[in-house]
């Protein structure tokens, strides 16, 4: 569905995107996670065809967004974000308007706008004009306006911000409703909205992509869950076989190292591992050299990636 | 095609949305009819009122359009609706074109209520209505026309090169005085042949009061309608450069 190479973007000296590739399938979800200035909003500019790259290429299915702009914009439903809408005209207007730009036929138009409208609940606000209505009902009129065209992709900037708690909340359930027919792009500052909402999630920083991971990878990865990393000498196929035996272990990965010692990576749900292997290691007689937790929410990932103290592998 | 239409009509409705373009258009009715009451009480041959109506016409252009196109593109930069605009399917040139469309329309309506000006002074003077030609006026309104487009081309340029309404307004402004008060003095003040000539060529005074006399002079359409398209093309430049 997107298949962005080598995406960069110089704003007169700094840059504000480096060398970004991913690539988005059809039906993704993904978050967009980075702290403020990191190049989020940049890169979905760029998605959208609204900046031109110093570097690289966008295809939206297919269609290259610099070569093909406005083909590739009928696939793209996008959402700003600040949400800008024109303020002084009535909801039902804004909407027709849009729909006639982005090219709905006529026939189909008065149907179309209806049936938006009542998806992101707006039925009863037709009638009103846009610079009265709340933030939490223009957010809804920016959505519904990004859904007219019935674009494959939508790719909203930050669609909570400065929301209600209970504003969040619906926009969030609209979000999960909206997920299971497009794909969808999603930029937030907010992890527990990239955990809740996305199957996916891409960690940008100071224009660089530092991390791409399935949302449950990284959840198993960083979130509660342990992975304890432990250095023993002696029989691997001993050790190994003792390690994936013991209570709560998930998954057990080997390395051998140099002078007959064994890197091992083991995740387990129960969260005293470290001492189980401790007594076991004093039991058997076993040399331990390390024995590590590495249990991280990804918030504390997030941060640590973000400051730069840590890289994720890149897929 | 109905995607122009549809933006132009939102141009359109933009501006009477505004209370701006009704104060606009009180002060240019008020100025016309101002001016044009005193040409006629002055000048007792009306055609020379007629070429005056369109001289003050032209005085308020220079008012009117900058504040008229200072919006277009420095408003939607600012509040950020330039982006929407933009990420939808839609060619730059198409809302170019459908803006400029729209603020010429909303000036050509404006302009409108002028015509009765000429109405009146038939039914109350009917022994003037042989005096009054329809040549030159239809004359003196396609030059108003074009100098309308040509100067809402370059205002449109100014809005998109800013996010800063009032600087486009000034930069509009400022371009239209050079030309106005250029063309109007520089061939009576400078002793040099040449500036005359040249100052003569560029000079709407000029060009307006030959129209209204019913002089036909293809070099002014040239010269309009290509500053028109060189505007508009500079427009599309700066729109689709964004930053």
């Amino acid at each position: 569905m997107i298949e962005v190479k080598n995406l960069t973007k110089n704003f007169s000296g700094h840059t504000a995107v480096d060398d970004i590739s991913f690539e988005v399938k059809r039906g993704e979800i993904i978050g967009f996670l980075g702290p403020n200035g990191a190049g989020k909003t940049t890169t979905m500019r760029m998605l959208t065809g609204f900046f031109h790259p110093t570097r690289g290429s966008v295809k939206i299915a297919g269609v290259d967004v610099f070569d093909q702009p406005v083909e590739a914009r009928r696939h793209i439903g996008y959402m700003p974000e600040s949400c800008p809408l024109y303020l002084d005209m009535r909801v039902d207007e804004y909407l027709t308007f849009r729909a006639q730009i982005k090219g709905v036929p006529s026939r189909t138009l008065r149907a179309r706008r209806n049936a938006v409208k009542e998806q992101c609940g707006l039925t009863d606000t037709g009638r009103r004009i846009i610079g009265q209505l709340s933030k939490g009902y223009k957010q809804r009129v920016g959505l519904a306006d990004s859904l007219l065209h019935d674009p494959d992709l939508l790719i909203l900037d930050e669609p909570t911000a400065g929301l209600d708690p209970n504003q969040i909340r619906e926009v969030r359930e609209l979000i999960r409703q909206l997920a299971k027919r497009h794909t969808l792009l999603l930029s937030t500052h907010i992890l527990p909205e990239a955990e809740m909402a996305c199957q996916r999630i891409m960690i940008i920083n100071k224009g660089r992509l530092v991390a791409s991971d399935s949302t449950q990878n990284l959840q198993k990865r960083l979130l509660g869950d342990s992975l304890v990393t432990a250095d023993i000498l002696g029989d691997p196929a001993k050790i190994g076989a003792i390690l994936k035996g013991m209570d709560g272990v998930d998954r057990v990965e080997h390395a051998t190292l140099e002078g007959g010692w064994n890197h091992y990576r083991i995740d387990s749900a129960a969260q005293n591992v470290r001492s189980k292997i401790f007594d076991c290691a004093v039991s058997k007689g076993w040399k331990l050299r390390e024995l590590h937790l590495e249990c991280r929410s990804l918030e504390d990932v997030f941060v640590a990636i973000t400051r730069g103290d840590a890289e994720l592998e890149v897929n | 095609m109905r995607t122009f239409f549809a933006l132009w009509k939102r141009e359109l409705s933009a501006l009477f949305l505004s209370p701006i373009a009704y104060v606009m258009l009180m002060f240019f009715l008020l100025v016309t009819g101002c001016g044009f009451y005193w040409l006629v009480k002055e000048n007792l041959e009306l055609t020379r009122a007629v070429q005056g109506l369109m001289v003050v016409i032209w005085f308020c252009m220079l008012i009117v359009l900058p504040i008229l196109t200072m919006r277009t593109f420095a408003e939607e930069r600012k509040s950020g609706t330039f982006e929407t605009m933009l990420t939808a399917p839609v060619h730059e040139s198409c809302v170019v074109f459908a803006k400029f469309a729209g603020v010429l329309t909303f000036f050509l309506m404006m302009c409108a209520p002028t015509l009765l000006y000429l109405l009146i002074v038939r039914y109350l003077a009917p022994e003037t209505a042989m005096l009054l030609d329809l040549g030159p006026i239809v004359g003196g309104y396609w030059v108003v026309g074009l100098i309308a487009s040509a100067f809402i081309a370059l205002g449109l340029l100014a809005s998109a090169m800013t996010s800063n309404q009032i600087i486009a307004a000034i930069s509009t402004f400022s371009i239209m005085s050079v030309i106005f008060f250029g063309g109007l003095f520089e061939p009576h003040l400078s002793k040099n042949p040449m500036v005359r000539d040249v100052g003569g060529y560029l000079s709407s005074a000029l060009h307006l009061m030959e129209a209204a006399r019913g002089i036909f002079d293809s070099r002014t359409i040239v010269l309009y309608l290509s500053l028109t398209c060189f505007f508009l093309f500079g427009t599309i430049k700066a729109v689709e450069a964004r930053r």
